[in-house]
């Protein structure tokens, strides 16, 4: 186990999981003084029973709810935000809760920065310290969610607000609020927060605090999706997927945004795809990338999440990273039976890879070698793996 | 925007499920005074604990409750519900009407409730130990194998409770606890 | 002057890396299928362009055709079209211009002309029937469009010329021939990005005769008929210009006015085409030959200028709650001079006074006043300050500063004046257009709000309306001649002329796709057929413009388009303007899976193979 010289690692979130989870949202709100919340959500959680859901599971607690604001959608802009405050101090609410993806995530941080300290401004807050006082917040994770909901980040309005006081008091994961997603948006959500959970600890990155939470989320996140392809998106699998990918936010909240992340992010701005299928597609190639090209390589440890402890046993050591990479690959390849493989497949023109590679070079070089952005992104372009076997 | 499209929603009551846990909790506590009269088991774990003991089993946040507790002879007696003028030793609240119907449908045995975290315990440890055994060999009394295999953590082998002892107490139990 | 009877069929074909030319010939095949304008243009470089290529590079092509009408004296038919890949949204873009290079380009015996590759020095081209010569433009490097075609003009007859913008990559640079543009998508960037400054044509070579001379003049005597006595060409357009559309669109709740957070304002009769007229005494200033006589010069602040279009007067007025005629007059001119698209910079400014009252953006814009303004076209058109930002288009913007929902574009292309949240149908025809939010594709607003004839806010028949303006207006933009004719060729006719309204109304709302089968669209079919002597009745005519729309969609797909791009901005669909009390939210999506459906798109949008094979678009291969 590798031991930085300092190492720093957070976590505010504790993680209700399972049977009638949600029932527990009264109890849990009291025991932080709080009352009446405020719901975060979309229009599509509406419209599937989710809020519903959690507004039976209020029944008989004798609270109210504030209101139920439904307007979270692709895009975070500060207007809603600033409407959400507007409804919160309105009704006098004292908590929040997001029911849904990142977007009801944002909306709620926003919301909870402006509420705490009594603002309408969240330009303000661009540079945030670590230790806030803020109100409690309830992250109920959905079918929607991609790992980033129990993260310390706010996207709104394309801006980042970091702080660890961001992180939701209490992620929230019950079946009930786990209804049927197309295949391919349940694939690449999962393949996005195991990309990021990889990247997080990575050998440059590693603590081992830090990689207790991230193997424990790529094991939830491998196996219960190789279950998936296998026997469909129900049951107790859903459930294990949604718990890998909510520990996949606490792990990437603890490490610094890597290449997968500023790449999938510039793609998806370009290209209007999703972050996290351009995400997906990137994963092994970055690995493969990182296991022959660089000087760290790829870590040994990540075969024992991945494939489990009987092949990390009988594998030589040294063909423990490679063996990781193969397998995270072949993962990958299952997954194309619902999603594209490469970006010729979902038709980004070589002349925008070219141009994003450009704009990453420098800050990349010293990592991946001269060159290396662009190559990782010609051999996703092209959806053909390095070549070649071991370092 | 108009913030009178957002409503406020108050919650509304689950009735039946009160209704259903609320029973479940008085044949409980009736059940835990027949038994005292009846098992010797019980009357020596309950004879164990604090001469001041007294058990507030209640379901958060204004749910049905049950108090059991020692009379002035030190004798296990079912007190009703009401908490008020009682001085509580040991306080077992279940954090929402559904965790108490996953416990008294038996879906979850108490221990499985206890290790989920449905339960908030102020009081000794040891006391709440105890009184989770005594609930597990009232629950044999009071409910056919095929349902209290659910309820407890161990069915009772042949050799810690025989049938015997088992159906003739069955019997006592239940005459006691619908009778005054 | 020698005669051309129907059409030469003839394209040059030009390579500016290598400097040379072939001349292409037209079979006869394609120019059924096609028509010729914008129809054909697009299968030129569907023959000849990858998908995938950069469209600032060497590799993306312009293709220009004048279509078969240019040059017979057909009522509106001094317009050209234009195709390439644009800068600005990265898919496929195509523009109808009027001015006079079209006529000049037919009269010296082309058809149309690809320009590909790119030329390391600054040339222009000079064309005439010998064919083209490549000639140093160094002398009009930063010169402007109007300078660059006066200092052109003493051999040649049209012009198309960039100016600064275009050089310096604007991504909504336009080309201008005459005062008319190929306005939106960045072709002038495209051209600047070849280094081609201007391409001149000799003209007056060559007379077009029609191969049937008097079903010929039949036909175009019965569609100056129409136009004379319809309202809207013979009346408020020819009095008023487009400008006329400003007090319709401002009781309509179509007129954006603050980035499109409101649809009416009490001072927009002070920018409509009345008053203006009234004000800058106007005369007519057009295209040729034109019939319809929309466009106007006057006088204003003491010089003689055109009078701004509606589309400049509502992004670069309303739009920026500016209500002064003499300064949008002043920012119209600044567009025109250095070659920018007026929608585009307009649509852009907007977001930026927007950004910058919310604290995104740093800038001195501000909404209601003009201050600024004019330094910042100017610093868009030079590329520098805030200009080199703001030259990206607003998606780019609110991309980098924030405020994505509030930048009024679809596919990176900005929106034009009518606001869909006062027509419904006019919200599809922006969502699904093929360029981008563009307000040519479909006119549906002119249907649902001047003429009141589809309820604006039903989601019904909107689908099978804008279906049935996309396949006329790519025909018509085939033929080639001004859409604006859809006026009087379709409402002059017998058949909706003494139609009781009431049934017109209950068609359209209930049966719009069955009533659209009954509207009498023969003029256009019988004006070409007339000039290339080949058959070509309603239906045919009609099918042409569906394969043009389906060839520009699949081109489109292979640069990734799909049902995620096929979609109105936040504002549109989140947020209600106090002018509707009703607070009607677009429908969008159930409009967009009846239109695909009736299209024959899968969910994803993508055309499915058997309406492929219905349009006879053969698979893509590059020649």
């Amino acid at each position: 186990m590798q031991i930085p010289d300092y190492f720093k690692f957070y976590n505010k979130t504790r993680i209700l999981s399972g049977k009638k989870a949600l029932e527990n949202i009264p109890y849990e709100l009291k025991s932080m003084n709080a009352v009446k919340p405020l719901i975060i959500t979309d229009k599509r959680s509406v419209k599937e029973g989710n809020v519903k859901n959690l507004i039976s599971a209020y029944r008989d607690s004798g609270l109210v709810i504030g209101a139920v604001f439904d307007e979270a959608a692709n895009y975070v802009s500060t207007n809603t935000v600033l409407n959400a405050a507007k409804l919160f101090r309105a009704r006098g609410c004292d908590s929040i809760i997001a029911i849904g993806g990142i977007d009801s995530a944002s909306i709620a941080r926003g919301l909870n920065l402006l509420v705490s300290n009594k603002s309408d401004d969240l330009l303000q807050f661009e540079s945030l310290p670590d230790t806030m006082d803020l109100c409690p917040f309830i992250m109920v994770i959905t079918s929607d969610s991609r790992g980033r909901e129990t993260s310390n980040k706010a996207v709104i309005d394309g801006r980042v607000y970091m702080s660890s006081e961001l992180m939701p008091d209490i992620a929230l994961i019950d079946s009930r609020m786990l209804k049927k997603r197309e295949m391919s948006d349940v694939v690449s959500f999962a393949l996005c927060a195991l990309a990021d959970v990889i990247e997080a600890c990575s050998v440059e990155l590693a603590n081992p605090v830090n990689d207790a939470f991230a193997f424990a989320s790529i094991e939830l996140i491998c196996e219960n999706l190789t279950d998936i392809f296998n026997r469909g998106y129900s049951g107790k699998r859903k459930l294990g997927l949604a718990n890998g990918i909510a520990i996949s936010g606490i792990v990437s909240s603890n490490a610094p945004e890597g290449l997968g992340g500023h790449l999938s992010l510039e793609l998806s701005k370009n290209t209007r795809h999703s972050r996290e299928l351009c995400s997906s597609i990137l994963l092994p190639y970055i690995l493969d990338y990182k296991l022959k090209n660089t000087k760290n390589g790829v870590r040994d440890e990540l075969l024992l999440p991945v494939l489990g402890i009987d092949k990390y046993c009988s594998s030589p050591e040294s063909e423990r990273g490679s063996l990781a990479v193969e397998a995270v690959t072949e993962l990958v390849k299952k997954a194309g039976k619902y999603i594209p493989l490469s970006f010729k497949e979902i038709k980004i023109p070589p002349y925008v890879i070219t141009s994003i590679a450009e704009s990453l070079e420098k800050e990349y070089s010293k990592s991946f070698g001269k060159g290396g952005v662009l190559k990782i992104l010609d051999a996703a372009y092209e959806g053909s793996l390095l070549s070649g076997g071991n370092k | 925007m108009n913030i009178n499209n957002y409503p406020e929603i108050k919650s509304k009551g689950k009735l039946l499920k009160k209704i259903y846990v609320a029973v479940m909790l008085w044949i409980v506590g009736r059940a835990i005074q027949a038994a005292y009269r009846v098992d010797k088991e019980v009357k020596e774990e309950f004879d164990g604990l604090s001469d001041d003991f007294m058990l507030y089993l209640n379901v958060l946040p204004s749910g049905p409750g049950m108090i059991v507790g020692k009379d002035k002879n030190g004798k296990a007696k079912y007190m009703g519900w009401n908490p008020s003028g009682k001085k509580i030793t040991l306080d077992m609240k279940i954090k929402n009407i559904e965790a108490a119907i996953l416990m008294f449908t038996f879906q979850e045995s108490t221990c499985l409730a206890t290790a989920n975290n449905r339960l908030a315990i102020s009081g000794a440890v040891p006391d709440s130990m105890a009184f989770i055994r005594i609930l597990n060999i009232v629950e044999v009394y009071l409910l056919p194998k095929i349902i209290t295999s659910l309820a407890v953590k161990r069915y009772p082998k042949w050799s810690q409770m025989n049938p015997f002892r088992k159906h003739f107490g069955r019997i006592l139990v239940y005459v006691r606890t619908f009778t005054f | 002057m020698q005669e051309i009877i129907g059409t030469s069929n003839k394209i040059l074909e030009v390579d500016l890396t290598k400097k040379n030319y072939t001349v292409y010939d037209v079979p006869e095949e394609d120019l059924k299928l096609y028509l010729g304008g914008k129809g054909l243009a697009l299968k030129l470089l569907y023959d000849r362009m990858e998908p995938g290529v950069d469209p600032l590079g060497p590799d993306n092509m312009i293709a220009f055709h004048c279509g078969v009408l240019m040059g017979t004296g057909a009522p509106c038919s001094g317009r050209f079209a234009a195709v390439t890949k644009s800068p600005l949204t990265g898919i496929m873009t195509s523009c109808s211009c009027g001015g006079p290079f079209g006529m000049a380009l037919k009269t010296s015996g082309w058809d149309g002309l690809i320009v590909k590759g790119a030329s390391s020095a600054p040339i222009y081209l000079y064309i005439s029937s010998a064919g083209v010569e490549f000639r140093d433009a160094k002398k009009l490097k930063g010169m402007d469009t109007q300078k660059t075609q006066e200092m052109l003009a003493k051999d040649s007859s049209g012009i198309v010329a960039i100016g600064s913008a275009g050089e310096n990559l604007v991504r909504y640079a336009n080309v201008a021939s005459g005062h008319r543009f190929l306005g939106r998508g960045g072709m002038g960037a495209v051209m600047g990005s070849k280094n081609l400054k201007a391409i001149s044509a000799k003209g007056k070579e060559f007379k077009i005769i029609p191969v049937k001379k008097d079903r010929f003049e039949k036909a175009k005597k019965k569609g100056t008929k129409y136009i004379n006595s319809n309202d809207v060409s013979s009346g408020t357009y020819r009095n008023y210009g487009t400008n006329a559309n400003v007090n319709l669109n401002n009781a309509g709740g179509l007129l954006p006015v603050r980035n499109f957070t409101g649809g009416t304002h009490g001072e927009a009769h002070k920018i409509s085409g009345e008053e203006m007229a009234e004000k800058f005494k106007t005369t007519y200033s057009t295209c040729r030959p034109c019939t319809i006589l929309c466009g106007h010069k006057g006088n204003i602040d003491g010089e003689i200028r055109q009078i701004p279009e509606y589309e400049t007067v509502g992004l670069m007025g309303s739009n920026l709650e500016i209500f002064d005629p003499v300064k949008i007059s002043d920012f119209n001119e600044i567009c025109t001079r250095t070659g920018m698209d007026t929608i585009t910079a307009g649509g852009t400014i907007a977001w930026a006074m927007e950004a910058t009252e919310r604290g995104l953006f740093k800038s001195d814009l501000k909404f209601g006043s003009a201050d600024g303004v004019c330094e910042v076209l100017d610093d868009i058109a030079e590329m520098k300050g805030i200009g080199k930002d703001l030259a990206m288009g607003s998606r780019f913007c609110s991309q980098k500063y924030g405020g994505e929902d509030f930048a009024i574009q679809v596919k990176g292309l900005e929106m034009a004046a009518y606001d869909p949240r006062g027509a419904f149908g006019q919200g599809l025809s922006y969502a699904v257009a093929n360029r981008g939010a563009c307000h040519l594709a479909s006119t549906a607003f002119a249907l649902e709000v001047y003429f009141d004839l589809i309820n604006p806010f039903s989601y019904r028949s909107k689908a099978s309306l804008v279906k049935f303006q996309e396949d006329l207006n790519s025909a018509i933009n085939s033929l080639q001649t001004c859409v604006f004719t859809a006026f009087p060729y379709e409402l002059e006719t017998p058949l909706m002329r003494f139609s009781p309204r009431p049934v017109l109304k209950v068609m359209m709302n209930l049966m719009a796709g069955v009533a659209m089968r009954f509207v009498d669209i023969s003029l256009w079919p019988e004006l070409w057929s007339s000039v290339t002597g080949m058959r070509m009745g309603m239906t045919r005519f009609l099918r042409v413009g569906a394969r043009v729309q389906v060839l520009e969609r699949l081109m489109n797909c292979a640069e990734g388009i799909s049902r995620k791009d096929d979609t109105l901005p936040e504002r549109l669909l989140n947020e209600f303007r106090k002018c509707d009390s009703k607070e009607r939210a677009i429908p969008q999506e159930i409009m967009l899976n009846r239109y695909y459906f009736i299209k024959g798109f899968d969910k994803n949008g993508v055309p499915k193979k058997r309406i492929v094979k219905k349009m006879k678009i053969k698979k893509r291969e590059v020649v």
